[in-house]
């Protein structure tokens, strides 16, 4: 058992005569589900006298993180706090960068640097990327705002193909499919054009969401885009169309 | 005779050998202090020389539909999830997931308001659906009034699966239960405060 004896010897010791105060009756419900915890492994006995033996026993491997649960992924959920924390922090800053290009604000100043921070908290995660790219594709100040976002796209597929699963590669064009028409709605809505690089990205994305799946769907949105970029509806650096 | 042969020579000190017996067991405490501080401070995993398992297993991008459902079911089992966020986490190398249910004081999460008659019970209930989103574990994480993690539960959603459906009891399915910490002192804290 990881980490568990000495937190439960503190918890039934210590929190429980606190909380055995509280009225509420799903604290109460909460405290029995822990009694019972605690005695099924050991840690009390059924009168709720603690075992010292298993608690001592224990206490070491708690204090140097050396025990385990005998599952990896059961290690893992118990040791995810900081990836936890991590994954936290970059959602929070996704979610500043998504809300500034929404409001329009300067994209390399209020934008990208968010989506570098959410990135350097997670580097393999794809979203972070994908996101990225679609601000570039909407950076008209930066001549080479296609590239940029090509690349940010070329590793958002890198990262899902890395995992070996079909299946997240087509989750990764998924989610960059549905922000990119997140964004271009949100153009539509202020009466605004979206970029011509926002277009030709959807169209290819389309493309590719077609070959994989066979969902004309896909087919049908691809068909539309190119007919926005064929009537010119997009906005182009120099044009100010 | 002569003056000199009277001067009495210091006899030559004794070089201070390195690997005396003594030195030795010196040295040794000293490392096992240095190691057992080390470990204990969790050093090597911060500065990246060591990946714990959830840095080795969850690197994949979370999967924010499967959360939307787990989401959803929570809501549809009566909690209140003010300050409950969850994340579904693609584990590295396999299909599986393990969804975290964060309880999250510092946004408003309380247990006194959380809206149902037996928290785990209803957890329990929404962990068994997830299988059905190819979840293979679920997991409540607890954070402070400060926003600090304080302790985690967790169980496979087989257990959960097989208690709803009453093939376990509440003692077996107490011990599929695994609960831990990565911060013992701030949960330690926390109920010293709770005491005061």
């Amino acid at each position: 058992m990881r980490r568990t004896i000495l937190i439960l010897f503190i918890f039934i010791i210590a929190l429980l005569p606190f909380l055995s105060a509280c009225d509420s009756s799903d604290v109460q419900e909460l405290i029995n589900w822990a009694k019972l915890w605690a005695i099924v492994h050991d840690i009390t006995n059924e009168d709720g006298q603690p075992n010292f033996g298993t608690i001592t026993r224990f206490t070491v491997g708690e204090a140097f993180g050396v025990g385990s649960t005998g599952d990896k992924e059961g290690d893992a959920a118990i040791d995810s706090a900081r990836v936890l924390n991590d994954i936290r922090q970059a959602e929070n800053e996704a979610d500043q960068g998504w809300e500034a290009l929404y409001k329009g604000q300067n994209i390399k100043e209020s934008v990208l640097p968010h989506y570098d921070q959410a990135i350097n908290l997670r580097p393999d995660d794809w979203s972070y990327r994908n996101e990225r790219g679609i601000a570039q594709l909407e950076n008209l100040d930066n001549p080479d705002n296609a590239k940029a976002a090509k690349a940010d796209f070329d590793k958002a597929t890198a990262l899902a193909k890395k995992s070996g699963k079909p299946a997240e590669y087509l989750r990764m064009l998924k989610n960059r499919e549905q922000a990119m028409a997140r964004m271009v709605a949100h153009d539509n809505d202020i009466n605004a054009y979206p970029t011509k690089d926002m277009y030709l990205e959807q169209s290819r994305t389309y493309d590719e969401l077609y070959k994989l799946t066979n969902d004309k769907t896909y087919l049908l949105l691809k068909q539309q885009a190119d007919t926005n970029l064929q009537e010119g509806h997009y906005w182009q650096r120099d044009t100010g169309k | 005779m002569t003056e000199a042969t009277d001067v009495k020579t210091k006899p030559p000190k004794k070089k201070k050998r390195w690997y005396s017996p003594g030195k030795i067991i010196l040295y040794l405490f000293v490392l096992i202090i240095v190691a057992g501080a080390g470990l204990f401070f969790r050093i090597p995993q911060k500065i990246g020389l060591v990946k714990g398992p959830a840095e080795q297993l969850f690197t994949i991008t979370p999967d924010s539909e499967k959360a939307a459902v787990v989401m959803a079911d929570l809501q549809a089992a009566g909690l209140n999830t003010q300050g409950v966020e969850v994340y579904v986490l693609p584990v590295s190398g396999t299909d599986d997931n393990v969804a975290m249910v964060v309880l999250d004081a510092s946004k408003g999460f309380n247990f006194n308001s959380s809206g149902s008659a037996d928290p785990v019970k209803d957890f329990l209930t929404v962990a068994a659906k997830a299988q059905q989103q190819g979840i293979n574990r679920a997991a409540v994480a607890y954070y402070d009034e400060n926003g600090k993690p304080l302790a985690t539960a967790t169980l496979p959603t087989d257990a959960a699966v097989a208690y709803s459906q009453g093939k376990l009891t509440d003692r077996q399915l107490m011990e599929k239960v695994d609960v831990g910490t990565d911060n013992l002192w701030a949960f330690i804290s926390m109920i010293r405060e709770q005491l005061k």
